[in-house]
C-alpha cells in the first residue's frame, strides 16, 4: 500500500480564480526520496500544504479529489492527527522556531499531543541526536546560524515520529554550506530512518543523487514524473525551465557527439567513473 | 532607550537566587511592594504609634536591602544600572511634587521635601524588587511558572513569542532602515510632524513582516500539532527546601516590618542630614 | 572614477570584526562579483560604499570623496544599493509610488519622475503593475519592483545583494540577461553565494573571495572559480564542470581543469578521449 495516494486533487484558494492545483493522480511508496521542482508559481508550495492537511483545514478553497496519506484522508481528519504521520518544514527556519531555546522547541509538538513527559524527553533526545543538535540544544534561535535553525526546525518535526517528512524549499535561505548540512541530514534520513522524503526544491544538482524520483509541475499539474536519468534527460524538462545539473547537459552534449555512457551520471564523481569506463586505455 | 530594556533584562549566572523557583522570587517582589507600600506608608491597614513622622528611613533600609541580595544574586552591577535608569523617571517625580508642594505658599519645609523623597525611594523599591526577579529569572522559567500558577497556555505562549522575535524584529527594524535610506529617505530633517511621516517607510515593512511572520508561524504550529487537545508538559518547576525556606524568609520579613510598623517611630531624618552637613561646614 | 578601500576596518559595537584590513578599487564600468559564506563580511562592506557603514579604520573614497564627509542620501545618487529582501522595503500602496520614491527623496522635478517612472516600469515589465499593491505581488515581481525603485534614478554603481535568492531556473536565467544589459551604462556590483550562477554569467566578471572580513582572492571568475581550494575556504559549492575535469585528471586523464563552460568541457573529454583510444 503506497504511503501516499492523491486521485484527482484540484485546488482553487478562497478569492481566487486560477486552480492553484489543477489534476494530480500521484502515489508514493513508503521509503521513496521524491524531489519535487517547477518553475516559480507551478504549486509545488500548495501541493505540500495538501499533504499535511493544511489544505483544506487552514487554507479553505474549493478543494477536489482525495488525498490520503498513511491511511488517513485529508478531509477527515484534523491536522493536529496528520502531523503524527506527515511533518512538513517550512523555507524559512526563523518562523518555525518560537520557544527561547532548540530544546523546548523540539519539544513543543510532543507537548501538543499531550504525551507523559518521559515519552516527550525521549522523543525530544531522539530528534536532537538524529539532527545533530544535542550540544546546542539550549541555545537560543537567534545564536544560531541559518542552517542550525532549519536543522532545529527539522529535530521539531522528527520529534513527532511522522512516517513521511515534506520539505518546502528548507534550503532557500540557506547558504551554500546550511544547504548542504540540511541535504545530508535529509538524505540520512532517508537512508537511515527509512523515512519517506518529499523535497521542493529548485538546486537539482544538490538533490538529484538522492532522488529515487523527481516530479516536475507545472501551473499546478504533474508535468514530468520518473527516475532522475528519465526526467532530467528529457526534452519537456529543459521545455519547462527546469534547472538541469551541468553534469547532465554534458551527458548530453557528448552523447549527441557520439559517446554513449552506461548510465546518466548525477555528480561529477559519478561522471568521471563512467567516463574512465569508456576510455578503459587512457592511462 | 535600550538601556531600559536591558536593566531588566535576564542574565545567565550560578548564584543563590538564579536557582531559585521563580514564583518565590515573584512572591518576594510583590511583598516588598506590599512593605513599601502598604507597612511603611500612611496608606496601611496597620495602625502606626503617635509620633511616627517620616518613613524615609526604612524605605532607605529597603532599598539596601535590595542591594545586597542583587549583589547575592552575582547581579549587582546590572541592579545599579537599574537604578540608574530610573533616575530620569524619579526626577521627574521628585520635580513635579516639588512643584506643586512648593506653589500655594511659595515655601517648603523640610517636611515637605522629605515626604516628596519617601515616594522617590518607595518607587525605587518597587522598580528595583521586580529587577532582581527579572535579572535572575531566565524568561522560560517565567512562562514556565506563570502556566503552573494557571496562566492559560496560550497567553504564555504569546509572552514567549513576544520575547523570542524580539531581536528578530530589532534587526528587521535596523535593516528596513538601512535599505529605505539607500533609497535617498533622510529621517533627521524637517520638524517633528515631517519627520514623523517619514518614518513610514520604516514601520510599514515591519508592521507586514509582523503579520507574515505571524501567519507563517501558525502554519508552522498547526503542522506540529497545536490545538490537538490537553497539553503536557516536558519541564516542571518544583519547590525544593530551599525555595520553602526562602519563601519563609520572605514572610517572616514582612510580618517583622509590620511589627515594627506597629513599634517603630521613625523620625525625620532630614534635619539630622542638614545638621551633619552644617556641622561639616 | 572608482569606488577605493584604503585598509578599511569594521568592528561593529558589540566587538565583532567584521572587516580587517580591506584594501580594494572597483573602476568605473567594471563588473565584480563578491563571494563568501554568510558571515564573511559581504553585506558590511556593500554597506561601506554608500556610507551606512563608515569604517571604524581606514577610509572608502567613492569618486574622490571621503564617505566620511557625505550622507547617505549623497552617496546613494552614486551608488545604488538593491537589498536581498523585498519585503523589508516595499511599503507603498502603488508600484507606481513604490518605483518613484527615491525620486522624490532625491528631489526630482514631477515631470522627470514620470518619465523615468514610466521608463522603468517599462524596462522591468511591470507596466501592467503600475496600480497594483506591492506587497500584493510574487516573490519575483517584487524582486523586480525592488530593482526598478532603484535604477529608476540611474545610479553609476549599483550594486545587487544576493540577487538569486529563491529564483527559480528560469528567473535566474532573465536575471543574467538583465544583468548583461545593464553593463554598458554602468558598474555592477553582485554580492552572491551560487557558483554556478556566476559560472554561467557572460561577460565573466571579476570575482572577489572574503572569509572572515578578510579577502581571500580577487581576480577572474575563470581562475578562481575552477580552484577548488579557494572555493572550499570560502566554503561554496564547487561548479560541476570544472570538478569532473578533476575527477578525470585523477583517473588519469590528460585534461585541463580550469574551465567552467559545458562545450568547452565536452571539447576536451572527446579529444582526451581519441587520444586516449589512440
Amino acid at each position: 500500500m503506497p504511503i501516499i495516494e492523491i486521485e484527482g486533487l484540484r485546488f482553487t484558494y478562497s478569492g481566487s480564480r486560477k486552480p492553484a492545483l489543477n489534476g494530480i493522480d500521484l502515489s508514493i511508496e513508503k521509503g521513496e526520496f521524491v524531489v519535487l521542482t517547477g518553475p516559480s508559481g507551478c504549486g509545488k508550495t500548495t501541493f505540500c500544504r495538501c499533504l499535511n492537511g493544511l489544505i483544506p483545514h487552514f487554507y479553505h478553497g474549493d478543494f477536489q479529489g482525495r488525498v490520503v496519506v498513511a491511511g488517513l484522508d485529508t478531509r477527515e481528519h484534523e491536522i493536529w492527527e496528520l502531523a503524527q504521520h506527515v511533518g512538513l518544514v517550512f523555507q524559512n527556519p526563523e518562523n518555525q522556531l518560537f520557544c527561547l531555546t532548540v530544546e523546548a522547541d523540539v519539544a513543543f509538538g510532543p507537548e501538543n499531543l499531550g504525551l507523559p513527559r518521559e515519552e516527550i524527553r525521549r522523543r525530544v533526545d531522539w530528534a536532537l541526536r538524529a539532527t545533530g543538535m544535542w550540544e546546542l540544544r539550549f541555545r537560543a534561535p537567534h545564536e544560531l546560524s541559518g542552517g542550525q535553525q532549519q536543522r532545529a526546525a527539522i529535530a521539531g518535526v522528527l520529534a513527532m515520529e511522522p512516517e513521511v517528512l515534506v520539505l518546502d524549499e528548507p534550503t532557500s535561505f540557506l547558504d551554500p554550506a546550511g544547504a548542504a548540512e540540511i541535504i545530508a541530514l535529509v538524505a540520512k534520513l532517508s537512508r537511515e530512518h527509512r523515512m519517506t522524503v518529499i523535497l521542493a526544491e529548485h538546486r537539482l544538482e544538490l538533490v538529484a543523487p538522492y532522488a529515487d524520483r523527481i516530479i516536475v509541475m507545472e501551473e499546478g499539474r504533474i508535468a514530468l514524473n520518473g527516475p532522475p536519468e528519465e526526467v532530467l534527460t528529457s526534452g519537456k524538462a529543459t521545455e519547462l525551465g527546469v534547472g538541469i545539473p551541468k553534469v547532465v547537459k554534458l551527458h548530453a552534449l557528448l552523447a549527441a557527439s557520439g559517446l554513449r555512457l552506461s548510465r546518466v551520471p548525477l555528480s561529477p564523481r559519478e561522471m568521471a567513473e563512467l567516463l574512465a569506463e569508456v576510455a578503459k586505455d587512457w592511462r | 532607550m535600550s538601556g531600559v530594556l536591558e536593566a531588566f533584562a535576564f542574565h545567565r549566572r550560578d548564584s543563590v537566587l538564579h536557582r531559585l523557583d521563580p514564583r518565590v522570587k515573584m512572591f518576594y517582589a510583590f511583598a516588598m511592594v506590599f512593605v513599601a507600600g502598604f507597612v511603611f506608608s500612611d496608606v496601611s491597614p496597620f495602625p502606626a504609634p503617635p509620633g511616627q513622622r517620616s518613613w524615609l528611613l526604612p524605605l532607605i533600609a529597603l532599598l539596601i536591602v535590595q542591594g545586597l541580595l542583587a549583589t547575592l544574586g552575582r547581579v549587582g552591577r546590572l541592579w545599579a544600572r537599574t537604578l540608574r535608569a530610573s533616575v530620569p523617571l524619579v526626577l521627574l517625580i521628585v520635580g513635579l511634587n516639588l512643584l506643586t508642594l512648593w506653589w500655594p505658599h511659595r515655601t517648603l519645609s523640610t517636611g515637605d521635601i522629605e515626604r516628596v523623597l519617601v515616594l522617590a525611594v518607595r518607587f525605587l523599591v518597587f522598580v528595583t524588587s521586580f529587577s532582581i526577579f527579572t535579572l535572575t529569572t531566565s524568561p522560560d522559567d517565567l512562562s514556565l511558572a506563570l502556566e503552573q500558577m494557571g496562566i492559560p497556555y496560550w497567553f504564555c505562549f504569546m509572552f514567549r513569542a513576544a520575547l523570542r522575535f524580539t531581536p528578530v524584529m530589532a534587526r528587521e527594524a535596523r535593516i528596513t532602515l538601512d535599505a529605505q535610506r539607500a533609497r535617498g529617505l533622510e529621517l533627521d530633517k524637517g520638524n517633528f510632524v515631517t519627520r514623523a511621516k517619514r518614518y513610514i517607510p520604516v514601520l510599514v515593512p515591519l508592521i507586514v513582516n509582523a503579520i507574515t511572520r505571524a501567519w507563517a508561524m501558525a502554519e508552522a504550529m498547526e503542522s506540529r500539532a497545536w490545538g490537538a487537545g490537553r497539553r503536557t508538559s516536558l519541564y516542571v518547576l518544583r519547590m525544593r527546601g530551599r525555595d520553602y525556606l526562602a519563601l519563609l524568609v520572605v514572610m517572616y520579613g514582612v510580618l517583622m516590618s509590620i511589627y515594627v510598623r506597629m513599634l517603630v517611630c521613625f523620625p525625620l531624618i532630614l534635619p539630622y542630614v542638614a545638621s551633619f552637613f552644617e556641622g561639616l561646614l | 572614477m572608482a569606488i577605493e578601500l584604503e585598509d578599511v576596518w569594521f568592528v561593529y559595537p558589540n566587538g565583532v570584526e567584521a572587516l580587517r584590513g580591506i584594501s580594494l578599487t572597483i573602476e568605473e564600468g567594471e563588473f565584480v562579483v563578491i563571494m563568501g559564506p554568510n558571515g564573511a563580511g559581504k553585506t558590511t562592506l556593500v554597506k561601506t560604499f554608500n556610507g551606512l557603514i563608515r569604517p571604524t579604520r581606514g577610509r572608502v573614497l567613492v569618486d574622490g570623496v571621503d564617505t566620511r564627509d557625505a550622507t547617505v542620501a549623497e552617496l546613494s545618487r552614486k551608488v545604488g544599493l538593491v537589498f536581498q529582501n523585498p519585503d523589508h522595503q516595499l511599503f507603498c500602496e502603488t508600484v507606481e509610488e513604490e518605483v518613484a520614491f527615491a525620486l522624490r527623496n532625491f528631489g526630482f522635478e514631477d515631470d522627470e519622475i514620470r518619465r523615468r517612472v514610466d521608463w522603468a516600469l517599462r524596462t522591468f515589465g511591470l507596466e501592467g503593475y503600475r496600480d497594483a499593491s506591492p506587497l500584493a505581488l510574487s516573490g519575483g515581481e517584487k524582486k523586480r519592483v525592488a530593482l526598478a525603485s532603484v535604477l529608476v534614478w540611474e545610479p553609476k554603481y549599483l550594486v545587487l545583494d544576493e540577487p538569486t535568492l529563491g529564483q527559480d531556473y528560469a528567473q535566474k536565467k532573465r536575471l543574467r540577461e538583465l544583468i548583461r544589459g545593464l553593463l554598458g551604462d554602468r558598474t555592477v556590483i553582485m554580492v552572491t553565494h551560487d557558483v554556478e550562477f556566476v559560472a554561467d554569467m557572460r561577460p565573466r566578471p571579476r570575482l572577489i573571495l572574503m572569509s572572515g572580513g578578510r579577502l581571500l582572492a580577487d581576480g577572474r571568475a575563470e581562475e578562481i572559480l575552477t580552484d577548488p581550494e579557494r572555493i572550499d575556504m570560502a566554503r561554496l559549492v564547487r561548479p560541476q564542470v570544472p570538478e569532473v575535469l578533476r575527477n578525470l585528471r585523477s583517473l588519469g586523464a590528460p585534461v585541463r581543469t580550469d574551465v567552467l563552460d559545458v562545450e568547452e568541457a565536452r571539447d576536451i573529454i572527446l579529444s582526451a578521449l581519441e587520444v586516449g583510444r589512440g
